[in-house]
Protein backbone atom coordinates (compact mmCIF):
# COMPACT_ATOMS: atom_id res chain seq x y z
CA UNK A 1 0.00 0.00 0.00
CA UNK A 2 1.05 3.36 -0.46
CA UNK A 3 2.38 5.89 1.94
CA UNK A 4 2.97 9.36 2.58
CA UNK A 5 6.88 8.48 3.53
CA UNK A 6 7.36 6.28 0.22
CA UNK A 7 6.00 9.18 -1.80
CA UNK A 8 8.28 11.65 0.40
CA UNK A 9 11.28 9.76 -0.21
CA UNK A 10 10.49 9.37 -4.13
CA UNK A 11 10.16 12.81 -4.05
CA UNK A 12 13.29 14.21 -2.46
CA UNK A 13 15.63 11.88 -4.02
CA UNK A 14 14.38 13.29 -7.86
CA UNK A 15 14.74 16.69 -6.74
CA UNK A 16 17.85 15.74 -5.70
CA UNK A 17 18.62 13.81 -9.17
CA UNK A 18 17.18 16.69 -10.86
CA UNK A 19 19.80 18.85 -9.37
CA UNK A 20 22.79 16.24 -9.86
CA UNK A 21 21.99 16.47 -13.40
CA UNK A 22 21.38 20.37 -14.04
CA UNK A 23 24.58 21.64 -12.01
CA UNK A 24 27.32 20.66 -14.37
CA UNK A 25 25.61 21.54 -17.22
CA UNK A 26 25.38 24.70 -15.63
CA UNK A 27 28.66 24.44 -14.54
CA UNK A 28 30.06 23.35 -18.39
CA UNK A 29 28.03 26.54 -19.81
CA UNK A 30 29.70 29.08 -17.23
CA UNK A 31 33.25 27.79 -17.83
CA UNK A 32 32.73 28.55 -21.42
CA UNK A 33 32.42 25.18 -21.96
CA UNK A 34 36.16 24.45 -20.89
CA UNK A 35 35.27 22.53 -17.56
CA UNK A 36 34.16 18.84 -18.08
CA UNK A 37 33.81 17.66 -21.83
CA UNK A 38 30.42 17.07 -23.76
CA UNK A 39 30.56 13.09 -23.68
CA UNK A 40 30.80 13.07 -20.20
CA UNK A 41 28.42 15.72 -19.44
CA UNK A 42 26.00 13.57 -21.85
CA UNK A 43 26.55 9.87 -20.54
CA UNK A 44 26.27 11.27 -16.91
CA UNK A 45 22.99 12.90 -17.76
CA UNK A 46 21.33 10.29 -19.26
CA UNK A 47 22.53 7.86 -16.84
CA UNK A 48 20.80 10.08 -13.89
CA UNK A 49 17.56 9.68 -15.90
CA UNK A 50 17.57 6.19 -15.78
CA UNK A 51 18.38 6.28 -11.84
CA UNK A 52 15.27 8.84 -11.76
CA UNK A 53 12.75 6.75 -13.75
CA UNK A 54 13.72 3.43 -11.08
CA UNK A 55 13.35 5.91 -8.66
CA UNK A 56 9.62 7.15 -9.79
CA UNK A 57 8.83 3.90 -10.87
CA UNK A 58 9.34 2.37 -7.50
CA UNK A 59 8.32 4.86 -5.11
CA UNK A 60 5.45 6.72 -7.48
CA UNK A 61 4.00 3.92 -9.59
CA UNK A 62 4.57 1.29 -6.84
CA UNK A 63 6.07 -1.61 -9.00
CA UNK A 64 7.83 -3.07 -6.40
CA UNK A 65 4.49 -4.47 -5.21
CA UNK A 66 4.04 -8.12 -5.50
CA UNK A 67 1.34 -7.90 -7.24
CA UNK A 68 2.71 -6.14 -10.15
CA UNK A 69 4.76 -8.46 -11.89
CA UNK A 70 2.56 -8.37 -15.17
CA UNK A 71 2.89 -4.61 -15.14
CA UNK A 72 7.01 -4.84 -15.00
CA UNK A 73 7.44 -7.83 -17.74
CA UNK A 74 4.73 -5.65 -20.19
CA UNK A 75 7.60 -1.94 -19.25
CA UNK A 76 10.09 -4.08 -19.69
CA UNK A 77 8.80 -5.54 -23.29
CA UNK A 78 7.91 -2.02 -23.79
CA UNK A 79 11.81 -0.74 -23.23
CA UNK A 80 13.02 -3.23 -25.66
CA UNK A 81 10.70 -1.42 -28.32
CA UNK A 82 11.63 1.98 -27.16
CA UNK A 83 15.53 1.32 -27.77
CA UNK A 84 15.37 -0.44 -30.83
CA UNK A 85 13.23 2.51 -31.88
CA UNK A 86 15.05 5.33 -30.80
CA UNK A 87 18.44 3.98 -30.84
CA UNK A 88 18.01 2.28 -34.47
CA UNK A 89 16.85 5.51 -35.67
CA UNK A 90 19.73 7.38 -34.85
CA UNK A 91 22.18 4.53 -35.67
CA UNK A 92 20.79 4.34 -39.50
CA UNK A 93 20.59 8.28 -39.80
CA UNK A 94 24.46 9.08 -38.47
CA UNK A 95 25.91 6.30 -40.61
CA UNK A 96 23.75 7.31 -43.51
CA UNK A 97 24.95 10.77 -42.83
CA UNK A 98 28.72 9.87 -42.56
CA UNK A 99 29.05 7.71 -45.30
CA UNK A 100 27.55 9.99 -47.73
CA UNK A 101 29.65 13.53 -48.73
CA UNK A 102 28.14 16.81 -48.39
CA UNK A 103 28.57 16.52 -52.69
CA UNK A 104 26.56 13.50 -53.16
CA UNK A 105 23.67 14.45 -50.84
CA UNK A 106 23.41 17.52 -53.05
CA UNK A 107 23.60 15.47 -56.24
CA UNK A 108 20.94 13.59 -54.98
CA UNK A 109 18.35 15.81 -53.87
CA UNK A 110 19.03 17.43 -57.32
CA UNK A 111 18.29 14.34 -59.11
CA UNK A 112 15.05 13.82 -56.92
CA UNK A 113 13.70 17.39 -57.63
CA UNK A 114 14.07 19.42 -53.93
CA UNK A 115 16.06 21.94 -55.27
CA UNK B 1 -20.60 -6.38 1.43
CA UNK B 2 -19.99 -9.51 1.71
CA UNK B 3 -16.61 -11.47 1.02
CA UNK B 4 -17.07 -12.22 -2.42
CA UNK B 5 -18.29 -9.36 -3.83
CA UNK B 6 -15.35 -7.52 -2.30
CA UNK B 7 -12.65 -9.79 -3.86
CA UNK B 8 -14.70 -9.58 -7.28
CA UNK B 9 -14.70 -5.37 -7.10
CA UNK B 10 -11.11 -5.95 -5.95
CA UNK B 11 -10.22 -8.08 -9.09
CA UNK B 12 -12.17 -5.51 -11.22
CA UNK B 13 -9.76 -2.43 -10.01
CA UNK B 14 -6.77 -4.68 -10.60
CA UNK B 15 -7.67 -5.54 -13.98
CA UNK B 16 -8.62 -2.22 -15.14
CA UNK B 17 -5.30 -0.72 -13.58
CA UNK B 18 -3.56 -3.33 -15.33
CA UNK B 19 -5.40 -2.54 -18.94
CA UNK B 20 -4.76 0.98 -18.18
CA UNK B 21 -0.77 0.21 -17.59
CA UNK B 22 -0.93 -1.49 -20.95
CA UNK B 23 -2.56 1.94 -22.49
CA UNK B 24 0.58 3.82 -20.75
CA UNK B 25 3.02 1.77 -22.59
CA UNK B 26 1.43 1.99 -25.92
CA UNK B 27 1.32 5.78 -25.59
CA UNK B 28 5.37 5.31 -24.02
CA UNK B 29 5.87 3.66 -27.84
CA UNK B 30 4.22 6.44 -29.45
CA UNK B 31 6.55 8.94 -27.27
CA UNK B 32 9.71 6.97 -28.49
CA UNK B 33 8.98 7.46 -32.02
CA UNK B 34 8.36 11.05 -31.18
CA UNK B 35 12.00 11.29 -29.52
CA UNK B 36 13.78 8.97 -32.48
CA UNK B 37 12.39 11.75 -34.39
CA UNK B 38 14.17 14.74 -32.43
CA UNK B 39 17.80 12.62 -31.71
CA UNK B 40 17.50 12.35 -35.11
CA UNK B 41 17.02 15.97 -36.73
CA UNK B 42 18.07 17.81 -33.37
CA UNK B 43 21.16 19.06 -35.67
CA UNK B 44 19.50 20.83 -38.40
CA UNK B 45 18.99 24.00 -37.73
CA UNK B 46 18.84 25.04 -41.10
CA UNK B 47 20.76 28.10 -40.56
CA UNK B 48 18.44 28.66 -37.61
CA UNK B 49 19.23 28.80 -34.09
CA UNK B 50 19.94 25.93 -31.89
CA UNK B 51 19.09 24.57 -28.98
CA UNK B 52 21.35 26.40 -27.14
CA UNK B 53 20.69 29.64 -28.25
CA UNK B 54 16.87 29.46 -27.79
CA UNK B 55 16.64 27.22 -24.30
CA UNK B 56 16.28 29.00 -21.17
CA UNK B 57 17.36 26.77 -18.63
CA UNK B 58 16.46 27.63 -15.07
CA UNK B 59 13.07 28.25 -16.65
CA UNK B 60 13.01 24.62 -17.40
CA UNK B 61 14.10 23.33 -14.11
CA UNK B 62 11.12 25.45 -12.60
CA UNK B 63 9.00 24.05 -14.45
CA UNK B 64 10.38 20.59 -13.80
CA UNK B 65 9.82 21.18 -10.17
CA UNK B 66 6.67 22.27 -10.55
CA UNK B 67 5.25 18.99 -12.14
CA UNK B 68 7.51 16.90 -9.92
CA UNK B 69 5.74 18.76 -6.95
CA UNK B 70 2.94 18.10 -8.39
CA UNK B 71 3.21 14.71 -8.95
CA UNK B 72 4.02 14.24 -5.21
CA UNK B 73 0.97 16.20 -4.56
CA UNK B 74 -0.95 13.57 -6.90
CA UNK B 75 0.46 10.64 -5.05
CA UNK B 76 -0.43 12.25 -1.41
CA UNK B 77 -4.09 12.41 -3.01
CA UNK B 78 -3.52 8.85 -3.34
CA UNK B 79 -2.80 8.09 0.25
CA UNK B 80 -5.83 10.34 1.66
CA UNK B 81 -8.34 8.07 -1.01
CA UNK B 82 -6.46 4.45 0.55
CA UNK B 83 -7.55 6.42 3.98
CA UNK B 84 -10.92 6.87 2.86
CA UNK B 85 -10.56 10.66 3.39
CA UNK B 86 -12.57 12.07 0.70
CA UNK B 87 -12.24 15.48 1.50
CA UNK B 88 -8.31 15.74 1.99
CA UNK B 89 -8.00 13.91 -1.36
CA UNK B 90 -10.01 16.33 -3.28
CA UNK B 91 -7.63 19.16 -1.45
CA UNK B 92 -4.30 17.50 -2.58
CA UNK B 93 -6.36 16.87 -6.27
CA UNK B 94 -6.72 20.74 -6.65
CA UNK B 95 -3.27 21.27 -5.45
CA UNK B 96 -2.29 19.59 -8.34
CA UNK B 97 -4.56 20.65 -10.75
CA UNK B 98 -3.19 24.52 -10.28
CA UNK B 99 0.40 23.18 -10.07
CA UNK B 100 -0.33 20.78 -13.42
CA UNK B 101 -1.95 24.32 -15.11
CA UNK B 102 0.94 26.44 -13.72
CA UNK B 103 3.07 24.00 -15.83
CA UNK B 104 1.08 24.10 -18.61
CA UNK B 105 0.90 27.75 -18.75
CA UNK B 106 4.83 28.07 -18.43
CA UNK B 107 5.16 25.97 -21.78
CA UNK B 108 2.61 28.10 -23.29
CA UNK B 109 4.53 30.70 -22.60
CA UNK B 110 7.57 29.34 -23.69
CA UNK B 111 6.03 28.09 -27.29
CA UNK B 112 4.68 32.11 -27.70
CA UNK B 113 8.36 33.64 -27.01
CA UNK B 114 10.24 31.10 -29.53
CA UNK B 115 6.84 31.89 -32.02
CA UNK B 116 6.90 35.37 -31.83
CA UNK B 117 10.81 35.61 -32.62
CA UNK B 118 10.20 34.20 -35.76
CA UNK B 119 11.54 30.64 -34.28
CA UNK B 120 8.32 28.34 -34.93
CA UNK B 121 8.14 24.88 -36.08
CA UNK B 122 7.97 25.90 -39.75
CA UNK B 123 11.79 27.68 -39.30
CA UNK B 124 13.76 24.29 -39.48
CA UNK B 125 13.70 20.45 -38.96
CA UNK B 126 15.22 20.96 -35.27
CA UNK B 127 12.34 23.05 -33.94
CA UNK B 128 9.94 21.10 -36.17
CA UNK B 129 10.58 18.00 -33.89
CA UNK B 130 11.12 20.04 -30.85
CA UNK B 131 7.25 21.67 -30.71
CA UNK B 132 6.16 18.28 -31.94
CA UNK B 133 7.52 16.01 -29.09
CA UNK B 134 7.38 19.08 -26.37
CA UNK B 135 3.63 19.74 -27.72
CA UNK B 136 2.56 16.23 -27.59
CA UNK B 137 3.57 16.13 -24.01
CA UNK B 138 1.99 19.45 -23.32
CA UNK B 139 -1.35 18.12 -25.08
CA UNK B 140 -1.30 14.99 -22.32
CA UNK B 141 -1.11 17.54 -19.57
CA UNK B 142 -4.23 19.27 -21.10
CA UNK B 143 -5.56 16.01 -21.25
CA UNK B 144 -4.61 15.37 -17.60
CA UNK B 145 -5.83 18.30 -16.05
CA UNK B 146 -9.52 17.84 -17.97
CA UNK B 147 -9.88 14.63 -16.56
CA UNK B 148 -8.67 16.02 -13.17
CA UNK B 149 -11.60 18.13 -12.96
CA UNK B 150 -14.25 15.91 -14.20
CA UNK B 151 -12.78 12.74 -12.10
CA UNK B 152 -13.08 15.54 -8.94
CA UNK B 153 -16.75 16.61 -10.08
CA UNK B 154 -17.66 13.13 -9.89
CA UNK B 155 -15.88 12.06 -6.67
CA UNK B 156 -17.31 14.87 -5.06
CA UNK B 157 -21.07 13.87 -5.87
CA UNK B 158 -21.13 10.37 -6.23
CA UNK B 159 -18.58 10.14 -2.92
CA UNK B 160 -15.55 7.63 -2.36
CA UNK B 161 -17.16 4.36 -3.94
CA UNK B 162 -14.96 1.60 -5.54
CA UNK B 163 -15.74 2.44 -8.49
CA UNK B 164 -14.80 6.39 -8.17
CA UNK B 165 -11.75 5.93 -6.09
CA UNK B 166 -10.66 2.89 -8.61
CA UNK B 167 -10.73 5.94 -11.34
CA UNK B 168 -9.01 8.48 -9.48
CA UNK B 169 -6.13 5.95 -8.92
CA UNK B 170 -5.58 5.16 -12.74
CA UNK B 171 -5.90 9.30 -12.73
CA UNK B 172 -2.82 9.05 -10.41
CA UNK B 173 -0.81 6.63 -12.49
CA UNK B 174 -1.64 8.62 -15.60
CA UNK B 175 0.30 11.93 -13.98
CA UNK B 176 3.03 10.09 -12.57
CA UNK B 177 3.67 8.63 -15.91
CA UNK B 178 3.55 12.12 -17.53
CA UNK B 179 5.86 13.34 -14.47
CA UNK B 180 8.21 10.73 -16.03
CA UNK B 181 8.31 11.07 -19.86
CA UNK B 182 9.26 15.00 -18.76
CA UNK B 183 12.34 13.70 -17.18
CA UNK B 184 12.91 12.46 -20.19
CA UNK B 185 12.16 15.51 -22.23
CA UNK B 186 14.07 17.98 -19.74
CA UNK B 187 17.06 15.51 -19.72
CA UNK B 188 17.48 14.56 -23.98
CA UNK B 189 16.31 17.74 -25.22
CA UNK B 190 17.17 20.66 -22.65
CA UNK B 191 20.29 19.60 -20.53
CA UNK B 192 22.11 17.61 -23.84
CA UNK B 193 20.37 20.55 -25.85
CA UNK B 194 21.67 23.23 -24.54
CA UNK B 195 25.60 21.44 -24.51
Amino acid sequence: MPTFKSYLIGYIASILLILLAYLPVQIHLASGHRLLSHGFIMGAVILLAIVQMIVQLIFFLHLGNKNSRWNIVFLISTIGIVLIVVAGSVWIMTSLNNSMSSQQIDNYMQDQGSF
Amino acid sequence: MSETTLEHHHEKTENARFGFWVYLMTDLIMFSALFAAYAVLRNNTFGGPGGGDIFNLPFVLTETFILLTSSFTCGLATVSINQKKLKQALWWLGATFLLGASFLIMELTEFHRLIADGNGPQRSAFLSSYFTLVGAHGLHIAVGLLWMIIAGIVAYKRGLTEKTASQLTRLALFWHFLDLVWIFIFTIVYLIGVL
